[in-house]
């Protein structure tokens, strides 16, 4: 039993890397844009099927196909923004949180034109070795997996601590305006950190590719998983982006491999509710 | 020419008006002040200046071209600096990385040792407080820091929001003689005050504004010994 405990525990931390990534382009498009971007699964979606099509038309490897499509997947990001929601930005949150749903449909639908839906499979050549620690078992893509979040935890924290760049972020984020007078353009701010917020849920949809199906609605799933992180790490908080996702990964695996797997999908809804209800501010979240 | 001219310049909030076209104007190196009641429209004419806010009609000319139309980033890359009345800090960085923000813009790099040493010079008390979180510090701290944040760039035209708002009156007095140095120094700046006293004696030339537009102009002498600015500003 606790073998199993133990396997599914790692299970839950390789996926809670995955959702930690995406809720990390979720938190910072927050910050700095105080919008909920509703189309975040949309972009881990595309960041899957545009691997796929990367792999299959040009024949690059997938570790090649990765940073390209959460590049791909960024520059599509920033069009979006400059497209739907740069011209609304003086709106109410309503207005660009419904704006941020359009893109959502648009993509869904455009990817359901495009790749259509049914399901198909990305394979990674990592997906070959299969590593045995004590009682888990574990293939080289979830290693992979792991490796490529601690990194993108990292990075991202060292970027926006010392960085020009990030300290232009992090200030845009602490008071837009204060930003403007230093001479920041906070409109090109915006659109640059929407489009990185998007390449890291492609980032995110890429690599857990291998280990789950790519079909247009994959994201949904995905977007109530990054949504439920961030409240659960607290709105705007980074840390709370990695804490939340990897606890709410080894929570429902854990539930779902030894409860039901139906059960899996009802702990993102489940964390929702039950941190709004006694800790609105989230795990690690200062009330702001 | 004036270094900054401001022409029938009209602004409201929704249905509100604020600014009822005014005109005025700074010549370079000149210390203009602005007194006026509150809700008069002092912070809205510098917020419109510095493209904070838009004015639906009337023109703002700077260094002979308009500007009226341009983002506020690229005003400021002009070398005109405003520092607003309402915090404008950066919370949760430190004094230093605030102040070196500040200099985001600068043109030339190499000059940012000696502005910071300059500004450190001026506020002490930022020297002190360098590596302490700007959100955690007192209102004239903070007040403290914004100006000097401003004088970062190496502005031309300086747009300064009731900077004595909050400081004690010997800090009052420290700020007053430190905008004379930079003055003489031939920074031009654009004062907003409510201290009417410190604002007109300090000034080449103020004006009163009133309701959204200019009720008199004048040297900072002569507003002063004016019977009605006398009446309603100096309360004497
Ligand atoms: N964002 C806003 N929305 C609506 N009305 C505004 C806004 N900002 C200012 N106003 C209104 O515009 C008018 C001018 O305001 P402004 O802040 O420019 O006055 P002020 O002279 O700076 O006053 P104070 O001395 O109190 O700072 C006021 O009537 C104010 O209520
Ligand atoms: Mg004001």
């Amino acid at each position: 039993m606790s073998d199993l405990i133990a396997q599914l525990a790692v299970f839950g931390i390789v996926n809670g890397f995955g959702y930690a990534i995406a809720a990390l382009g979720l938190t910072i498009i927050f910050g700095v844009m105080r919008i909920v971007n509703f189309a975040h699964g949309e972009f881990y979606m595309l960041g899957a099927f545009v691997a796929a099509t990367l792999i299959a038309t040009t024949g690059v490897p997938y570790l090649v196909a990765i940073p390209l499509s959460s590049v791909v997947v960024g520059v599509i990001g920033i069009a979006s923004e400059r497209v739907f929601i740069a011209p609304l930005h003086n709106r109410s949150h309503l207005t660009l949180l419904l704006s941020t749903l359009a893109i959502s449909m648009i993509f869904l639908n455009a990817a359901e034109l495009i790749w259509g839906s049914a399901p198909r499979v990305i394979t990674s050549p990592f997906e070959e070795s299969l590593y045995v620690i004590g009682p888990v078992f574990l293939t080289g893509q979830r290693v992979f997996i792991v490796a490529v979040g601690i990194v993108v935890v990292v990075g991202l924290g060292l970027f926006l601590k010392y960085s020009t760049a990030g300290k232009i972020i992090r200030a845009t984020a602490q008071n837009p305006e204060g930003a403007a007078l230093i001479g920041v353009n906070i409109g090109l701010v915006r659109s640059m950190t929407f489009g990185f917020g998007c390449g890291l849920a492609a980032l995110s949809g890429a690599l857990l590719a291998p280990i789950s199906m790519t079909y247009p609605v994959m994201g949904q799933a995905l977007a109530i998983k990054a949504f439920a992180v961030t409240i659960l790490g607290g709105l705007g908080s980074l840390p709370g982006a990695i804490i939340g996702g990897l606890t709410l990964g080894v929570v429902e695996a854990i539930a779902g491999g030894t409860l039901s797997t139906a059960y899996r999908d009802l702990f993102s809804y489940a964390a929702i509710i039950i941190v709004l209800l006694l800790r609105p501010q989230g795990l690690m979240g200062a009330a702001r | 020419m004036a270094l900054l001219q401001v022409e029938d310049l009209r602004v409201r909030y929704g249905e509100v008006a604020a600014l009822n076209g005014v005109s005025l104007h700074a010549n370079k190196g000149e210390f203009v002040t602005l007194i006026g009641a509150n809700g008069a429209g002092k912070s809205t004419l510098l917020r419109t200046i510095s493209g904070l806010s838009r004015g639906y009609r009337g023109t703002i000319s700077y260094q002979g071209s308009r500007i009226d139309r341009l983002p506020v980033h690229n005003i400021v890359s002009h070398g005109l600096v405003h520092v607003p009345e309402r915090r404008s800090l950066f919370p949760d960085m430190t004094v230093a990385e605030n102040l070196k923000l500040g200099a985001y813009r600068l043109k030339d790099k190499s000059s940012f040792p000696s502005k910071m040493a300059q500004v450190l010079d001026y506020f002490p008390k930022l020297e002190e407080r360098k590596y302490q979180l700007a959100g955690s510090m007192s209102g004239g701290e903070q007040q403290m820091c914004a100006i000097a944040r401003g004088l970062m760039l190496g502005p031309e035209l300086l747009l300064l929001d009731e900077p004595t708002l909050g400081l004690s009156p010997l800090l009052v007095g420290m700020l007053g003689k430190i905008m004379k140095t930079l003055h003489g120094q031939g920074l031009t700046i654009i004062l907003v005050e409510q201290n009417a006293h410190l604002a007109l004696s300090l000034a080449d030339r103020a004006y009163v504004l009133e309701r959204g537009a200019i009720a008199l102009e004048g040297t900072g002498k002569e507003l002063a010994s004016s019977d009605s600015v006398r009446k309603a500003y100096l309360g004497l």
